[in-house]
């Protein structure tokens, strides 16, 4: 049972390292700033940096919402969790594991009559519904602000400021990823510290190189046409609020904040040319796999 | 370290600072266009600079560190520069092409071209001006300074006009004057256009 289990966790983070990092350095992908292979790496870095510093951190959300270890079960809940993400990279959705996983432990911890911290559980909704709304009604003032603070002064070396703040912010919005995203999957596994840091770090660059492909042009390209500043700022916005979640031990969707924060970006320009099409399908795919997952781990745990 | 390098120098500066290169052949054609010589050679071969400096820049702009959203704007931009070379190149060969038959609508003409080709000129250098600044604030200024500039060639081009209607000509010589007046007047068209362009995408880069 335990190989068959780090199988899956190997499979699972490969897949959600490609799902996300365009999430993270497609900004600087897209806009060139970096190439395609060195913002890949910094995706890497930053997703290992993340899970080796604080990819523990979420075990006290685990906890509320699984508190007895039933290497069965999840098994079960990677399984699952792999079929779904492997459906959503068929028609390249930018789907969020952290809801899926989430989804389905709760599911178990409820099916299997556990012990659920509810206030915990109730800690987790009020965050997926409230930092979206904060990601998205900041980005106007912030926006305003600084696009008035950089209209002085010298604005080449302003520039090229914000470029390289926005790979300093890429690299820390991988971090947390890690730290969150992928911590959600490393702090559930009961393998040893450095066992399952090296399984996850392979599998990390497995799936950032080979996976990320769909992601990166549908971010990039379909949502908005990404300006360095609206990159820089989403970007930190998006990393700050999942950090925050990281410290608190919950688990917070990257996909979620950043594209709230990049449709938050759409809506404070006076004049706008927004596809609403791609954020229906997201927020659609975000409520039915949270649902879904649920359903599935509870009648599973039932059985 | 070369990626550091490439995003610190950043790609667009680069850009503009060689877009300006088409600006000084504009400069220089204009100043071979004042002459009012009917051997255009010169000016041929300054057009044909800016075509191989464009050719030169949309190669980098496509192929290089710029973002996809700016590829366009940027490329409508050196467009433009070079419209302004085209457009000095249209009138030297329209003005070489055809000599008045009557001395004083002659001297009429080569007054307005004197003082089309005075503001082409003051145009040119705000615009050089503007794409080595380092300010937006000086570069909303020499934009409105350019479009200032436009404004008074209106002028001359509407008093060409309306001197081209009130003469009683043959065909050739309304045409000829018409043309004249309006391939000056798109050699400061493409002059506010660039400034513009040049604005919008220094805007985006930073908001």
């Amino acid at each position: 049972m335990l190989v068959i289990l780090l199988a899956l966790f190997f499979v699972l983070i490969a897949l959600v390292s490609g799902n996300n990092l365009s999430a993270c350095t497609g900004a600087i992908i897209g806009s060139r700033i970096t190439s395609k292979r060195m913002g890949i790496a910094i995706a890497i870095a930053g997703f290992v940096a993340g899970l080796a510093l604080e990819g523990t951190f979420l075990k006290r959300g685990i906890n509320a919402l699984m508190p007895v270890e039933n290497n069965l079960l999840l098994s079960e809940a990677f399984a699952i969790a792999i079929a779904i993400f492997l459906l959503a990279h068929r028609f390249r959705v930018p789907l969020s594991l952290t809801i899926v996983f989430t989804g389905m432990l709760a599911g178990f911890g409820f099916g299997m009559g556990m012990n659920v911290n509810a206030l915990f559980i109730a800690l987790i909704a009020a965050f997926w519904i409230v930092v979206p709304l904060v990601s998205l009604f900041t980005m106007k003032p912030l926006l305003h602000y600084f696009t008035r603070k950089l209209r002085k002064g010298h604005l080449w070396k302003k520039v090229s400021q914000i470029k390289l703040w926005l790979v300093i912010i890429s690299f820390f919005t991988s971090f947390t990823l890690g730290a969150n995203t992928l911590g959600l999957l490393f702090a559930s596994v009961p393998f040893s510290y450095w066992y399952k840091l090296a399984t996850a770090a392979l599998a990390i660059i497995i799936g950032s190189i080979f996976l990320s492909e769909g992601e990166l042009r549908r971010l990039g390209n379909e949502i908005v046409s990404i300006r360095y500043l609206n990159a820089l700022l989403s970007q930190a916005v998006s990393a700050l609020e999942v950090e925050a979640a990281t410290l608190l031990g919950v688990p917070l969707s990257n996909t979620q904040t950043f594209t709230a924060s990049l449709y938050g970006v759409g809506y404070s320009y006076k004049a706008r040319l927004m596809q609403r099409k791609p954020a229906y399908v997201i927020v659609s795919i975000w409520l039915a796999s949270v649902l879904l997952s649920f359903l599935v781990a509870f009648m599973l745990a039932k059985l | 370290m070369s990626f550091l390098k490439d995003f610190l120098q950043g790609g667009e500066e680069g850009i503009f600072r060689m877009c300006n290169r088409i600006v000084e052949l504009a400069i220089k054609a204009n100043a071979e266009a004042a002459k009012l010589d009917k051997d255009i050679t010169k000016i041929h071969e300054i057009e044909e600079n800016s075509d191989k400096v464009v050719f030169e820049i949309a190669n980098l702009i496509t192929s290089g560190g710029i973002a996809p959203n700016l590829i366009d704007d940027m490329l409508a931009l050196i467009d433009k520069e070079d419209g302004i070379v085209d457009a000095i190149y249209n009138f030297s060969r329209e003005y070489a092409r055809y000599s008045l038959k009557d001395a004083k609508a002659e001297a009429k003409v080569k007054e307005a071209i004197v003082k089309m080709n005075a503001f082409a000129d003051k145009a040119l250098q705000l615009l050089h001006k503007m794409q080595s600044s380092d300010s937006i604030i000086e570069v909303k200024k020499l934009r409105s300074e350019i479009e200032l500039i436009e404004e008074q060639g209106d002028e001359v081009k509407d008093a060409l006009f309306d001197y081209a209607y009130a003469q009683e000509k043959d065909f050739k010589d309304f045409y000829h004057t018409f043309e004249i007046a309006h391939l000056l007047d798109d050699v400061l068209d493409n002059c506010e256009d660039s400034a513009d362009m040049y604005l919008t995408i220094l805007s985006s880069l930073i908001s």
